[in-house]
């Protein structure tokens, strides 16, 4: 068996589901937006007709054509009794962190599908296949790696593979790929009477951050920076 | 016609009520087939107590209006006689089965199911986020039986929820020996169905027996185990 995640509560819902194939019960698979829902339900039920709760026609429709379901977005169905489940496989997949009372007198099987946070477990597995993703996209061949503190899980797998890509990108951008960043920020926010100034904050601020992260005390870094340690001490208490 | 030819004990016998005679000291002298039945669920000493507590005041016969159950064995009545003080005769009164199964209206959805099949998946479900110690006694070979699968399966995860927090669960699946209920003026075997530990919630038990009674089965709720006749209706 192939899923993308090593959840034990995960394997366990694809091999209920699994069993269930070849029944005709309905089964509701509810959880947070973006945590791979969807993805198992493609694995399990590729051949079933697929439709969006959005519209409810198209869904009445669909169950009255079909015995093989999947209906996502299911949350945007107003009104679930106008649904007929009798005789039909039925998977819909709900955004959300509950279900109501209709709900679980609707279904015949229920399943909680949990969050990243709920499965530290996938955080690991997916971080390293997004950076995958990332470095063929990008064509890196360098070895990146990214801090916990770096990725994000508000969103589940939808932000945690932003989180990556971003931050694989800027730890890769190059030079000319950075003036061209900046080029494109300053065409944007070229406003005011001391832009030079308040813009060079940008440049100045980060290359002291690093520069303290490198060489640790301030005099280093002044000598390395070709710069007054009077200037560099006024320009740390300006910028921190 | 010559009454005297009447085997009356042959009557009492095949009686489908229970009927236990005991002697003063509450030793059975006497029981019918039913009340062996009975027997299972409850002992001498208690049906004695009844018979002494339900009793008429004099020599003669009382019949008293009152629901005892004894699991799936419910009755509506009891009748304690005696014109002697050797014996005191106790008989019970079975209460009708729900009336829903005079009446069977073929439900929406009924297909020929393996239960089997379906009390596998309900039970890998219910083992996604629980601990509990389940032992499996099943007869695979029932035949399938009509039955409107989304609604059963909806039946045997609220079933098995309500033992959520057991420490263990014995679940049985076995055709019912000599079992039959009457649907239609059709005789049908039974299929039994027993969920039994050694405690469980029963705040949604109003729900099981609604869903049970929409699916044309007879439902036996206790504090500790939850069973069900399943009608085997092959066509």
């Amino acid at each position: 068996m192939f899923i993308n995640s090593n959840s034990q509560t995960i394997s366990k819902i694809y091999r209920t589901l699994q069993a269930s194939k070849e029944l005709m019960v309905s089964s509701l698979i509810y959880g947070e937006e973006f945590t791979g829902k969807k993805t198992l339900a493609k694995r399990l039920f590729e051949n079933f007709v697929w439709v969006r709760g959005e519209n409810i026609d198209d869904v009445k429709r669909a169950l009255e054509l079909n015995s093989h379901i999947v209906i996502t977005n299911f949350e945007n169905i107003g009104n679930i009794d106008l649904l007929e489940f009798e005789n039909a496989n039925v998977v819909a997949i709900y955004n959300g962190k509950t279900y109501n009372k209709r709900l679980e007198n609707k279904f015949a099987f229920i399943y909680y599908f949990p969050s990243l946070r709920e499965r530290e477990e996938d955080i690991e597995l997916f971080t390293k296949y997004y950076t995958n993703e990332a470095k063929e996209i990008f064509d890196i061949q360098e070895d990146i790696k990214i801090e916990k503190k770096e990725l994000d899980i508000s969103k589940n797998l939808k932000s945690l593979r932003s989180s990556i890509f971003k931050t694989i990108l800027f730890k890769t951008v190059k030079r000319e790929e950075l003036s061209y960043i900046m080029f494109n920020y300053f065409l944007k926010n070229y406003k005011g009477n001391n832009v030079h100034k308040e813009q060079l904050e940008i440049f100045e601020k980060a290359l002291i951050e690093a520069g303290l992260q490198i060489y640790g005390s301030q005099l280093k870094l002044s000598e390395i920076m070709g710069i007054n340690r009077n200037t560099l001490r006024k320009k740390i208490n300006e910028y921190f | 016609m010559n009454t005297s030819n009447i085997d009356y004990k042959f009557l009492l016998e095949v009686d489908n009520n229970p009927l236990v005679v005991f002697n003063h000291e509450g030793k059975i002298l006497y029981l019918n087939g039913n009340a062996e039945i009975l027997m299972s669920y409850i002992s001498p000493k208690e049906i004695f107590g009844l018979a002494v507590n339900y009793a008429p005041h004099e020599y003669g016969t009382k019949t008293t209006q009152i629901e005892l159950a004894y699991n799936q064995l419910k009755f509506y009545a009891i009748n304690v006689s005696y014109n002697s003080d050797e014996w005191i005769a106790v008989r019970l009164y079975y209460r009708p089965r729900d009336k829903q199964l005079n009446k069977r209206n073929s439900s929406k959805g009924e297909i020929l199911t393996d239960i089997n099949m379906l009390l596998d998946v309900a039970i890998i479900q219910f083992k996604i986020d629980t601990n509990t110690d389940i032992r499996l006694f099943t007869d695979k070979d029932i035949p399938k039986t009509l039955l409107n699968q989304n609604s059963f399966s909806k039946l045997l995860r609220k079933s098995l929820s309500s033992f959520k927090a057991a420490s263990f669960l014995d679940i049985e699946l076995k055709l019912g020996i000599g079992e039959h209920i009457i649907i239609d003026e059709k005789k049908y075997s039974l299929i039994i169905l027993k969920f039994k530990s050694n405690g469980r919630y029963c705040n949604r038990d109003e729900e099981i027996k609604d869903l049970a009674s929409e699916l044309y089965l007879v439902s036996n709720l206790l504090e500790n185990s939850i069973e069900f006749e399943i009608p085997l209706i092959s066509k």
